[in-house]
C-alpha cells in the first residue's frame, strides 16, 4: 500500500465518520429510516434535504468503511489469527463496551432534569422501546442496552467488523473461491438486513469486497480507463435525487415501491463510492496536506462512539427552545450536527491531553 | 328613544304568553329537513365517535347533530341492508352493528366502515312459532343473545356466524321467558329472567337456575308470594330496588312491584305516580336509568320518571303541543342517554331529546295559572324555611315550597286598617317589591299607592303602613343599607329612607326608580328610567356619580336600566339596554352591546351566582357572562331553558344557589353549576366527505392514515362535527387545509368545507373547535388527503427526465468528441500510411532515379538495374496507394467488394505462379461489416498470406477459406507447399500480422511444418 493510498484510506474514514453527523441529525417525523422507507410528509426543502442526505446521498458511508475495513485487514491476514483476534478484541469490542456505557450514562444524565429529559423522551432513541428512566431498569435492562442494543445504536458497525474478522479465513475462502456464490449471498444478506445473533449482514457483502480487491491486487490508487468522473457523479447524485423523489411521492403501500427505492439506493451507493474514491484525489491531496486536517481526522474515532446519542438529544433541544423560528428544523438539521462534530472533536482533543492512557484504551489505540 | 322602546317591550313581554311544565323536548321528525327516514323511529345508538345510530322504519341511519346519513350497503357486499322497519341496534364486535328488522325476522350484521352487511342466519333447534316476538340482548362480557317469546334463548355464534341454542341457560322445564323480561345483575354475576311461571335467577359462577322451586340459598325475591306467576319485566336499578312489573289474569292490568334489595320487603311509596295518568290502554315495557340515577319506565302509551323532589312518578302526558315542553307519542321505543348526558327517545313520532339538565330537574321551567301559583310576578324572596315569596300584582304575597307548589302564607291573616280607603286596601294585594330584614325577619312587601306590609312569619303579624313620604306611588323596590336603614324607591321617583321607624325623602328623581342596589362600600346604586344611573352616599344622600347618556366617553348605551350587580371585583354592571361595566373608582363606563357578543341589546334582568357568574335575561333569552374571559355563553331549548323570555321582572339567588327568574306567570330556576359545566367539546369528527359531491364512506376513508385520491379527484367538501349534542349550537370551528390554507378559516355556523380544485400534492385538513367560553377541544383532528398527481408531473419523473437529459448530453458528447477523434485518427494514420508506404518509396525512387541519372552515360547495366528497381519501386507504391485509397474509399465497406478484392488479388498472385487455388466463401460472411480500420488490417492479412504462400511455399494449391463460427470471422490460408519451421521464421511479415489481428482484438495462428504446407488461421470476434 503506498503513501497516497493509506493518506486516502484515513481521509474517506474521517469523511465517512463524520458525515454520520448529518446521517443521524435528521429529524423527519419517521424516526427509523431503512433504505426504502417511504416519508408520510409532505415535501418541502427541509424534509427533502434531511431525507437526501440522510437516506439518498450520504448512504455510501458504511459501505466504504466496510470496504476499507476488509481491504486493510486482508492486507494483514499473514499474521496469525489468534493474535489478531486478540488484538482486534482490544480495538474494537472494548471500546464498543466503554462507549456503550458512556451512552447508557450520558442518557440517565439528561434524564435528571426535566428540559433535557423531555428531549431524551422526544428523541426515542432506546431501541428497546422504554421510555422509562434508565434508573428504573434494572441490570438486566441495563446489560441488555449495554451489549445488545445499545443506545448509541451506532456501535453496531465495530460490533459487526469484530465478528467479520472472527469470520475472516471462512470470509476469504469463500471470496477466493467461490466469488459468484459469496457475493450473490452477501448482496442478498444486505438487502435482507439478515441477522442472525451478532453475524448482521448487512456490511459483510462490503467487507468481503474490500478482501476480494486486496486479493485481487487490484489497483486501488490508479484510476481505471472506464470509469467517467462525469458519469459517476451524475448517478451518484442523480439517483439519490430521484430515490429522495420517489420516497415522498410513490405510494407507500404499492409492493413494488420498496424494490425500485432498494435498486435506487444500490445504483447510488456503488456509483458514489466510485465517485468519491476516484473523484476526490485532489480534495484528498489538498486535505491531508493540511496540518488541523490531519489533526482533526485523529479524532474520527471519538466522533464516531459520541456523536449518537448525543445528536438526537441535542437536536431535539434546539426544537424545544427554537420551535417558534421559522424553518428551525432546517435550521436545526444544519446546526446541530456541526456543533456536534466540533464538539465531538474538542472533546476527543482534551480527552486525550488529559487523559491519554483512558483514551487510548477507549478509542482501541486509535487516532495517536 | 332606546329607552321608550326598552320600556314598551318590558310591558309587551310581561303580558306575552307562558309555557306549561315539563321538560324541554326537541323533537326532530322527517318534516326538519334534516334527513329523518321515518317518523317511526324504534332504535338508537351512540357509537364510540359520538354519532346516533338510528333505526327507523325506512332502515338504517346516522345523526351527526345536523343531518341523518342513510346507510345503504357497499358493492363489496353481497347482501343488502335491511331498509324496511329496523327493530333494534345492538354494538358488536370492532364497531359493528348488529341490524334486526322482527317484521321481517331477519337478523344481521353491518360494517360502518366497509359498508357490507351480512345477515346472521337463525338456526333454531325447533320450530319458532309465527306469533313469536324476538329481542336482541347484550351481556356484560359481549355475548349476544335473543329471547324469542314462547321459544327461550338463541345464543351468537360469532365465529359461526349464526344464532343457535347453545345458551348456557337451564330454564325449568315448561318455563317460558318473557319477550323483554331480561336483567343482567353485573356485580353479583347473575342473570335475572321474568318468566310465565315467575322469577328465575341463572348465577354464572356456579352455573346454576334458581327459582321458587329451586332456591338453594333461600333468596327472598324467589319465594316472595306477592310476585305474580306470570312475570314480564325485571330490572334492579341503582338503589338495588327490585323491579317486577307482570300481568295478573285476574283483573287484566299491569301489576308494577318494587322490592327492596333483600326482595322481601314491597315498597308501595316507591311506586306513587306510577299508574297515575295514563288513561288508555298502557304497556309498561322497559326501565331506564341515567348516570346520574334518574329513573324511567317506558313503553307503549306510557312514559314516566321518577321525580326525586316530590319522591313520586311523574307521567309525561302525550301532546300535540308544539311549544317545546310536550312530548307526543304513542310508543316509545327506546330511550338513550348520550355522552353528554341528554336523554333520547325513540317514538313513533320522531325523536325527542331533552337536555341534561331538564331531564334531571336542575333546570325547571314553570308557568302558574291562577290556581296553581303567582301570576303577575313583580319580586321573588326566599325565607329561611325555603319557602319562595313572590309579589303578585293580583294576589298579593303568594307562596311556594321549594317545588314551586303552593303553600298557604299569613300575609293577610290580619286585614289592612279598617280606616284605609278601597283603594288603599286593595293596593295590599298589588305587590311589587319584597324584602326581608334579617335582623327581625320581617318581610316587607312594596304594595300599590305607596302602601307598606311588613309581617313578621314567626309571630305571624303583619302590619300595614301608608306613609306620607311615598306619595302614594307604587314602591318599586325594597333594599336595605349597611346600617340597616330601609331605602324604597317608587315609580313616582321618589326614594325614601326608613330608619328609627321614621320615613324620610331623600330624593326625588321624577322618573321611575327600577332598582336600589347597596354595593359591597355601602353605596346606594339607583337604576332608573330615563334619568341614569345613580350613586348615593347613603349617609346624606348625596350623589356620589351620575351616569347618562351624555358622559362623553363613559356614556351610557341607555338612560334607562332596569337592574344592577357588583361583580367580584367591585365592577358595578349596570343593564340599560346593554350592558355595562362601571369602575366606580375611575369612573370608566364600558359598554358591552349586541356587537360584542351579547345576544341582545334589551338587558332586563342581572344576576350574580355564588362563583361570580353574571347570568343575564335579554330579550332574546338567558346568557351568562364570565367574567374571567369576558365571554357571554347563551342558553337555550337545548339547555334545558325555555321560559326565560318570559322572566324578565324578577331575579333571585336562593341559599343553596338557585338562581331564580321571573315574570308574567313564568318561573325559570336552574341550578347554575348545571350550566356552567365549562368541559371541553369533544375532538371533531370528520362526518361525510365528498368528492365532486359524491358522498364517499368516510368511515373506511378515516381507517387510512391518508385518502389517495386522483389528481382528477380533487374537489372536496369535507363535513365535520364535534359530535356534543349539548355545545353543539356554542361551538365555532376552526379549519386549516395544511398546504393552501395560510391560516386558520374560521367555519361560522357551516359544518362543512369545500376546496375546489386542489393541484396535487400532500395535505393536511386540520379542525379544531372551540366552545363559547373559548375552551378548545383536546386535539387538532387531521384529516391527511394525498392527491396524486400525474406521473408526469411528479417531481421524480422531473428529475428522472433531467438525469437521462443529462445522460443522453453526455454520450452525445462522447459520441462527438469520439468521431473527431476518430477523423483525427484517420487523418493520422492516412498521413502515417502515406508518409510511411509513399514517403520512403518515392525517396527511394527519388535516389535510385539520381543514380540512374549519374550513371547513364557510365554504366548502362547499372542504369537499367536502378530502372528495374524503380520500376517495382513504383509498382510496389502503386499497390500500397491502391490499398490505402480501397480501405478509406466507404464503397468499399461491404463484404461482397472486400471478398471481390481478395479474390481479384489471390487469382493475380497466385496464377502469376501458377498456382491453383481454391476459395471459399460461406453466404453469412456477407452480413459482417468491417470498419474501415479492420477491413484494412484484415485485407493486408490476407495479403501477407496470400503473397507469403506465393512467394515461398512452392506450392501446388493454396485453399482460402472465409467463414463465420460463434459471431467470430475467421480467414483460412492454407497451402501444400514447403512449409517451414515457425520458430525460426524472420518474424516481420508475422509480426505485423500479429499485429493487425491485435489491432482487431482477433488472433492469428500459423501452423507450418517442413514438407506439410503452412495454414494460417486468423478469427477476429464481431459485434453482430
Amino acid at each position: 500500500m503506498n503513501r497516497f493510498l493509506s493518506q486516502k484510506f484515513r481521509f474517506y474514514s474521517f469523511v465517512s465518520i463524520a458525515l454520520l453527523v448529518y446521517v443521524h441529525g435528521y429529524n423527519l417525523q419517521e424516526t427509523y429510516l431503512t433504505p426504502f422507507s417511504s416519508v408520510k410528509e409532505t415535501l418541502t426543502i427541509t424534509t427533502f434535504v434531511e431525507y437526501f442526505l440522510a437516506n439518498g446521498a450520504l448512504r455510501f458511508r458504511i459501505p466504504l468503511l466496510f470496504m476499507i475495513s476488509g481491504y486493510i485487514y486482508a492486507l494483514q491476514d499473514n499474521k496469525p489469527y489468534a493474535q489478531r483476534i486478540k488484538k482486534r478484541f482490544i480495538t474494537l469490542i472494548i471500546p464498543f463496551l466503554i462507549w456503550s456505557a458512556v451512552g447508557l450514562a450520558l442518557t440517565w444524565l439528561w434524564q435528571q432534569f426535566p428540559t433535557t429529559a423531555q428531549a431524551v423522551r422526544d428523541a426515542n432513541l432506546d431501541q428497546l422501546g422504554g421510555i422509562r428512566s434508565y434508573s428504573e431498569i434494572g441490570f438486566g435492562g441495563i446489560l441488555k442496552r449495554l451489549i445488545v442494543r445499545p443506545v448509541s445504536f451506532q456501535l453496531w458497525f465495530i460490533r459487526s467488523l469484530f465478528i467479520y474478522n472472527i469470520l475472516y479465513p471462512f470470509i476469504r475462502w469463500a471470496v477466493i473461491k467461490y466469488p459468484t456464490i459469496w457475493f450473490a449471498l452477501t448482496f442478498i444478506f444486505w438487502h435482507t438486513i439478515f441477522s442472525i445473533f451478532f453475524i448482521e449482514g448487512l456490511g459483510l457483502f462490503f467487507f468481503s469486497a474490500g478482501v476480494w480487491v486486496c486479493k485481487r491486487n487490484y489497483p486501488l490508487h490508479k484510476k481505471p480507463s472506464w470509469f467517467s468522473l462525469y458519469l459517476s457523479w451524475l448517478f451518484y447524485i442523480g439517483i439519490s435525487v430521484i430515490k429522495t423523489f420517489m420516497a415522498f411521492e410513490l405510494e407507500p403501500d404499492n409492493p413494488s415501491t420498496p424494490y425500485i427505492l432498494y435498486t435506487l439506493q444500490d445504483i447510488s451507493v456503488f456509483s458514489g463510492i466510485l465517485a468519491i474514491w476516484f473523484g476526490g484525489d485532489k480534495i484528498v491531496k489538498w486535505c491531508m496536506s493540511k496540518s488541523w486536517f490531519v489533526w482533526a481526522s485523529s479524532f474520527s474515532f471519538v466522533i464516531f462512539a459520541l456523536h449518537v446519542p448525543l445528536i438526537q438529544y441535542a437536536t431535539r433541544l434546539a426544537f424545544i427552545y427554537w420551535h417558534n423560528i421559522a424553518n428551525y428544523r432546517l435550521l436545526t438539521y444544519m446546526t446541530v450536527p456541526v456543533i456536534i462534530l466540533f464538539f465531538c472533536i474538542v472533546f476527543g482533543a482534551l480527552f486525550r491531553a488529559l487523559f491519554p492512557k483512558v483514551y487510548s484504551v477507549s478509542t482501541g489505540g486509535r487516532g495517536f | 328613544m332606546r329607552s321608550l322602546y326598552i320600556l314598551l317591550l318590558l310591558l309587551f313581554l310581561h303580558t306575552s304568553a307562558a309555557a306549561q311544565q315539563g321538560f324541554a323536548f326537541i323533537h326532530i321528525t322527517t318534516d326538519d329537513g334534516m334527513g329523518l327516514a321515518s317518523n317511526l323511529v324504534t332504535s338508537l345508538y351512540q357509537d364510540e365517535k359520538g354519532f346516533i345510530w338510528v333505526g327507523t322504519g325506512n332502515g338504517l341511519q346516522r345523526f351527526d347533530g345536523s343531518k341523518f346519513i342513510e346507510m345503504s350497503t357497499s358493492k363489496a357486499g353481497k347482501d343488502n341492508l335491511i331498509h324496511s322497519r329496523l327493530s333494534q341496534i345492538i354494538p358488536a364486535d370492532s364497531g359493528k352493528l348488529i341490524l334486526t328488522s322482527f317484521v321481517l325476522r331477519k337478523v344481521g350484521l353491518f360494517d360502518p366502515a366497509t359498508f357490507i352487511y351480512k345477515p346472521i342466519p337463525i338456526k333454531p333447534s325447533h320450530q319458532i312459532s309465527p306469533r313469536s316476538e324476538y329481542r336482541i340482548w347484550k351481556d356484560s362480557k359481549g355475548e349476544i343473545y335473543l329471547t324469542v317469546q314462547d321459544y327461550g334463548i338463541l345464543h351468537y355464534n360469532k365465529k359461526e356466524n349464526v344464532f343457535v341454542e347453545d345458551n348456557p341457560f337451564p330454564f325449568p322445564e315448561h318455563w317460558s321467558i318473557s319477550i323483554n323480561g331480561v336483567y343482567e345483575n353485573v356485580p353479583k354475576q347473575q342473570y335475572w329472567f321474568a318468566c310465565d311461571s315467575g322469577l328465575c335467577i341463572y348465577d354464572r359462577r356456579s352455573k346454576q337456575m334458581w327459582y321458587k322451586d329451586k332456591n338453594p340459598y333461600d333468596l327472598a325475591i324467589l319465594k316472595n308470594n306477592r310476585i305474580p306467576k306470570k312475570l314480564t319485566e325485571v330490572y334492579i336499578d341503582q338503589q338495588k330496588r327490585i323491579w317486577l312489573f307482570g300481568w295478573p289474569l285476574a283483573n287484566g292490568e299491569q301489576i308494577k312491584l318494587c322490592f327492596d334489595s333483600s326482595g322481601s320487603n314491597l315498597l308501595p311509596k316507591d311506586t306513587i305516580g306510577l299508574n297515575y295518568g295514563p288513561k288508555d290502554y298502557t304497556d309498561y315495557k322497559f326501565f331506564y336509568e341515567t348516570k346520574q340515577g334518574e329513573f324511567w319506565v317506558y313503553g307503549f302509551n306510557v312514559l314516566v320518571n321518577y321525580d326525586k323532589n316530590s319522591r313520586r312518578f311523574h307521567y309525561n302526558v302525550s301532546s300535540t303541543g308544539n311549544d317545546n315542553t310536550t312530548i307526543d307519542y304513542e310508543s316509545i321505543f327506546q330511550l338513550l342517554e348520550d355522552k353528554d348526558g341528554n336523554i333520547w327517545m325513540a317514538t313513533n313520532h320522531g325523536i325527542y331529546y331533552t337536555a341534561t339538565g331538564s331531564a334531571n330537574a336542575s333546570i325547571i321551567n314553570e308557568t302558574f295559572t291562577d290556581t296553581s301559583g303567582p301570576t303577575a310576578i313583580n319580586d321573588i324572596l326566599e325565607l329561611p324555611n325555603g319557602q319562595l315569596l313572590f309579589a303578585s300584582w293580583h294576589f298579593g304575597v303568594t307562596t311556594t315550597n321549594k317545588s314551586l307548589h303552593l303553600t298557604k302564607n299569613n300575609f293577610y291573616r290580619q286585614p289592612p286598617p279598617n280606616d284605609w280607603s278601597p283603594v288603599l286596601k286593595a293596593s295590599t294585594r298589588q305587590t311589587l317589591s319584597l324584602y326581608r330584614r334579617p335582623e327581625t325577619g320581617d318581610v316587607w312587601v312594596g304594595c300599590n299607592t305607596g302602601v307598606i306590609l311588613i309581617h313578621n312569619p314567626d309571630t305571624k303579624t303583619t302590619k300595614y303602613l301608608h306613609p306620607p313620604e311615598l306619595n302614594n306611588s307604587p314602591i318599586q323596590y325594597i333594599n336595605q343599607d349597611k346600617k340597616g336603614r330601609m331605602w324604597l324607591s317608587t315609580k313616582a321617583g321618589r326614594l325614601v329612607k326608613w330608619n328609627d321607624n321614621k320615613f324620610t325623602l331623600v330624593h326625588d328623581i321624577g322618573t321611575t326608580i327600577y332598582k336600589i342596589f347597596v354595593d359591597r362600600q355601602g353605596w346606594l346604586w339607583i337604576a332608573t328610567r330615563e334619568r341614569g344611573l345613580y350613586a348615593i352616599d347613603p349617609e346624606d344622600g348625596k350623589v356620589l356619580q351620575h351616569y347618562s347618556e351624555n358622559g362623553g366617553k363613559n356614556s351610557l348605551y341607555s338612560n334607562t336600566g332596569t337592574d344592577i350587580e357588583q361583580l367580584q371585583d367591585n365592577t358595578i354592571v349596570f343593564g340599560a339596554g346593554a350592558l355595562h361595566f362601571i369602575n366606580k373608582d375611575t369612573r370608566t363606563v364600558t359598554v358591552f352591546k349586541y356587537e360584542d357578543g351579547l345576544p341582545s341589546n334589551t338587558v332586563l334582568r342581572l344576576r350574580i351566582d355564588k362563583k361570580g357568574f353574571l347570568w343575564i335575561i335579554t330579550t332574546s333569552g338567558l346568557c351568562r357572562y364570565n367574567p374571567n374571559n369576558k365571554r357571554i355563553t347563551p342558553y337555550a331549548r337545548k339547555d334545558g331553558v325555555v321560559l326565560a323570555e318570559q322572566t324578565i321582572v324578577a331575579d333571585y339567588l336562593t341559599t343553596n344557589g338557585y338562581i331564580i327568574f321571573g315574570g308574567s306567570n313564568s318561573i325559570l330556576m336552574f341550578n347554575p353549576e348545571i350550566l356552567s359545566i365549562t368541559q371541553k367539546p369533544p375532538d371533531v369528527t370528520i362526518t361525510d366527505f365528498k368528492i365532486f359531491n359524491q358522498y364517499v364512506p368516510v368511515d373506511s376513508l378515516m381507517r387510512n392514515s391518508s385518502i389517495k385520491l386522483n389528481y382528477d379527484q380533487n374537489s372536496l367538501s369535507i363535513y365535520f362535527a364535534s359530535l356534543s349534542y349539548r355545545q353543539r349550537d356554542k361551538l365555532t370551528y376552526y379549519y386549516k387545509m395544511v398546504g393552501i390554507d395560510k391560516s386558520w378559516v374560521k367555519a361560522d355556523r357551516l359544518y362543512f368545507a369545500n376546496y375546489s380544485l386542489l393541484p396535487p400534492g400532500k395535505y393536511i385538513f386540520q379542525i379544531y373547535c372551540e366552545n363559547i367560553e373559548g375552551w378548545r377541544s383536546d386535539k387538532i383532528t387531521e384529516l391527511a388527503i394525498d392527491i396524486k398527481p400525474q406521473f408526469w408531473r411528479t417531481w421524480w419523473f422531473l428529475s428522472l427526465m433531467i438525469f437521462l437529459a443529462a445522460w443522453i448530453i453526455y454520450e452525445v458528447h462522447e459520441l462527438r468528441v469520439n468521431k473527431l477523434l476518430a477523423v483525427e485518427a484517420l487523418r493520422s494514420r492516412v498521413a502515417r500510411d502515406l508518409h510511411d508506404d509513399m514517403g520512403s518509396t518515392l525517396s527511394t525512387i527519388s535516389i535510385l532515379s539520381s543514380m540512374a541519372k549519374s550513371k547513364i552515360n557510365e554504366d548502362a547495366l547499372k542504369t537499367n538495374e536502378y530502372l528495374v528497381k524503380i520500376s517495382e519501386y513504383s509498382e510496389r507504391m502503386m499497390d500500397a496507394m491502391d490499398d490505402i485509397v480501397w480501405s478509406i474509399k466507404p464503397s468499399n465497406d461491404s463484404m461482397q467488394k472486400v471478398t471481390a478484392r481478395m479474390r481479384e488479388f489471390a487469382t493475380n498472385v497466385l496464377e502469376a505462379k501458377e498456382i491453383d487455388f481454391e476459395f471459399v466463401i460461406t453466404e453469412d460472411v456477407y452480413d459482417v461489416k468491417l470498419n474501415m480500420e479492420a477491413r484494412r488490417d484484415f485485407f493486408l492479412i490476407f495479403k501477407e498470406a496470400v503473397n507469403n504462400a506465393a512467394k515461398y511455399s512452392k506450392a501446388n494449391k493454396v485453399l482460402i477459406q472465409l467463414t463465420l463460427q460463434n459471431k467470430k470471422l475467421v480467414l483460412v490460408v492454407k497451402d501444400d507447399g514447403c512449409g517451414f519451421d515457425v520458430d525460426e521464421a524472420d518474424g516481420n511479415g508475422l509480426g505485423n500480422m500479429k499485429k493487425r489481428a491485435d489491432n482487431m482484438n482477433g488472433d492469428v495462428t500459423i501452423k507450418s511444418f517442413i514438407g506439410k504446407g503452412t495454414t494460417v488461421r486468423l478469427v477476429i470476434p464481431l459485434l453482430l
